[in-house]
């Protein structure tokens, strides 16, 4: 299989994932949902082994960690301010749901930033560079 | 930090190698056609592995084609 086939079968199982999104949402039923999620990340791992091609290389990966890294800078910085803003506006109006919404942006944001924190140590200690 | 510049020679060395493709070299060194793209461009430097295999690919020495500029 070369890349471009490999590309289309992509995009057809992705709408295909989002129409069975769409109708186990209607219907309410969160198994269908989760069952074509894994089948379509199945087939995709499937379909990846039978190209023939490089589909992912050095460049790539290094575009993904600029990306990560500002959308990391942006949703970081993002929730933080909306949180103090949100909790700042709480104590004057007296609102419990803005101060609920801040703090669950407040946590999430540390939450990110833990996780970024376990990431990092874990990539530092596999890279080396410590003094010996 | 001053930007290190990387110049190439990856476009005539494809054109004195029969005219070789950004196809072929790309699967030659295990990278993509984008890649190539980019290092003809100069918009991407690659990594030593990688410029070792596009050396290899061409069956130079890496400094036949990539040259520093301190």
């Amino acid at each position: 299989m070369n890349l471009k086939t490999y590309q289309y079968w992509r995009i057809v199982l992705v709408a295909i994932i989002g129409a069975v999104a769409a109708v186990s949402v209607a219907i309410g039923n969160a198994y269908i949902l989760l069952s074509a999620v894994i089948a379509g990340m199945i087939i995709i791992i499937v379909l990846r082994r039978m190209v023939k091609e490089v589909i992912a290389d050095e460049r790539t990966y290094t575009i993904a960690y600029k990306a990560a890294r500002l959308s990391l800078s942006i949703v970081g910085i993002g929730m933080a301010v909306t949180g103090a803003t949100l909790l700042a506006f709480s104590r004057d109006n007296l609102s419990a749901t803005l101060a609920q919404v801040g703090f669950a942006l407040l946590y999430a944001t540390c939450g990110l930033l833990m996780i970024n924190l376990a990431a990092y140590t874990y990539y530092s200690r596999k890279l080396g560079g410590k003094n010996e | 930090m001053p930007k290190a510049r990387i110049n190439n020679r990856i476009r005539r060395l494809r054109f004195d190698s029969n005219e070789m493709t950004q196809e072929e070299l790309a699967s030659r060194a295990g990278c993509t056609r984008q890649t190539i793209i980019a290092l003809e461009q100069g918009k991407y430097v690659p990594s030593i592995e990688l410029a070792f295999k596009i050396a290899r690919a061409f069956g130079v020495k890496l400094e036949e084609v990539f040259q520093y500029e301190g």
